[in-house]
């Protein structure tokens, strides 16, 4: 029989580096799921992109295991990657922190295909346009 | 994702289409966010949507304003539900309330030291407080790594010398005194960890005379003498990166047990220890363990 799930968490945790600080403590500890064994978890499976920012959808089940499925990291952190900055604009639509190409963006749409609602590369890359420009980084 | 200094946290929970999630979050990060994730509502079959907004700030942070500055600059349907004000471990006992009594491996019994047990008459107890370190022996790596121990010495009694490297909580080292090895260290490269190993011998007094190392050196900076068997649970990578070093620490023809190796990993292991005899191998549906032998 199939384990009957009790919450589904999205967490963002440092690859490689997950530990019990919040979020992973307070997410995963009012379930009662054993939080060093998920960092353990996490931390072997993403060992190899040590420190990218990556996304992790986490199903915890009525016998306090979970299980967890590991997704791309966010568009806006691989757009300051490619910006090479690291921050964001703090007021939206009214100042610049970089740059990026149109190259660049249609990489990093390439890498979020997989989580996007959208069916085509195109649409892809206009979200991303949208999350570099609510992030003062412009595309040229 | 570091530890506050504060005492407390201020736990923030917020109302925002999925849509926003992301460049939400990078903008709390922004305001001095120490982390934040999304509870989605429980219908396994649905798409996820409409999640939850957890999100923690250093105590004393004016949230409210933080709202209203979120609110001037995304116009999105964004709104702070409550603020919480939560002490920094609360979540850890939350956990605790879940970790009882149970069986490891043979007649080798897990007691969490705020649990009550009646220990039966051949059994081995191990009273433990993990703390915030690794090792609660709730994990197949773990059991692996005990089940060898256990195996290796009713093949052979003369087996009289133990080195855990990556001791974590202790719970390895313990046990294996427990089990009858006369002569165990334990080493590790975490002092938080170090002290809860320390505080775990302290609880389990028949296992006196283990030494805990911090080192976060090359480990035969520690001029220890060989051992009859090396355990290391740690992952694939790092016990591939310390080959050498625990190869040192093994005496001729002594045991070393290497776990916490993902199935993807295995590879990895499998080619960088060829040289050495494999004994045996262990296999959980995610985790890996090997038992090699010195030549």
């Amino acid at each position: 029989m199939a384990k009957k799930p009790i919450a589904f968490i999205k967490l963002l945790c440092p690859a490689g580096q997950a530990n019990p600080a919040p979020p992973v403590g307070p997410a995963l500890g009012q379930h009662g799921v054993n939080i060093m064994e998920f960092c353990k978890k996490f931390n072997a499976a993403t060992q190899k992109e040590a420190g990218m920012i990556t996304p992790c959808v986490i199903t915890v089940y009525a016998d306090r295991s979970f299980s967890f499925v590991l997704k791309t990291p966010p568009a806006s952190v691989l757009l300051l990657k490619a910006a090479n900055v690291k921050k964001g604009a703090g007021d939206t639509g009214k100042s610049l922190v970089g740059k990026v190409t149109q190259a660049q963006v249609e990489e990093i749409a390439k890498i979020k295909m997989p989580d996007l609602n959208c069916y085509s590369l195109e649409a892809a890359v206009n979200t991303v346009k949208g999350t570099a420009r609510s992030m003062g980084i412009n595309v040229v | 994702m570091k530890n506050a200094p504060n005492p407390h946290w201020l736990e923030t929970r917020w109302n925002i289409t999925q849509e926003n999630t992301e460049i939400f979050q990078q903008k709390l990060e922004q305001f001095g966010s120490l982390g934040s994730y999304q509870m989605f509502p429980l219908d396994e079959d649905a798409p996820l949507t409409n999640p939850e907004f957890i999100a923690y700030f250093p105590d004393q942070t004016n949230i409210n304003a933080i709202a209203q500055k979120l609110q001037t600059l995304e116009n999105k349907d964004v709104s702070l539900v409550t603020i919480k004000r939560i002490p920094m471990e609360s979540w850890a006992t939350e956990w605790k309330k879940h970790f009882k009594p149970f069986t490891l491996a043979y007649n080798i019994v897990i007691r969490p030291s705020w649990e009550p047990y009646m220990h039966k008459d051949n059994e081995i107890v191990l009273t433990l407080d993990p703390g915030m370190a690794f090792g609660t022996g709730q994990h197949d790596t773990t059991r692996f790594c005990v089940e060898y121990i256990h195996e290796l010495k009713q093949q052979d009694n003369n087996l009289n010398t133990l080195i855990d490297v990556g001791c974590g909580s202790g719970i390895l080292a313990i046990l294996a005194k427990l089990i009858g090895f006369e002569e165990v260290v334990g080493i590790e490269v975490d002092a938080e960890a170090i002290e809860t190993a320390s505080e775990n011998l302290q609880r389990n007094p028949q296992a006196k005379d283990i030494v805990f190392c911090l080192n976060n050196g090359p480990l035969n900076n520690l001029n220890l003498k060989p051992a009859h068997v090396v355990v290391a649970n740690i992952i694939a990578e790092t016990l591939c990166a310390l080959k050498n070093d625990l190869l040192s620490l093994i005496e001729n023809r002594g045991y070393l047990i290497l776990s916490g190796i993902l199935p993807e990993r295995k590879g990895l292991i499998e080619d960088a220890f060829s040289d050495l005899d494999l004994v045996n191998k262990k296999q959980s549906e995610n985790w890996y363990a090997y038992l090699y032998r010195k030549k």
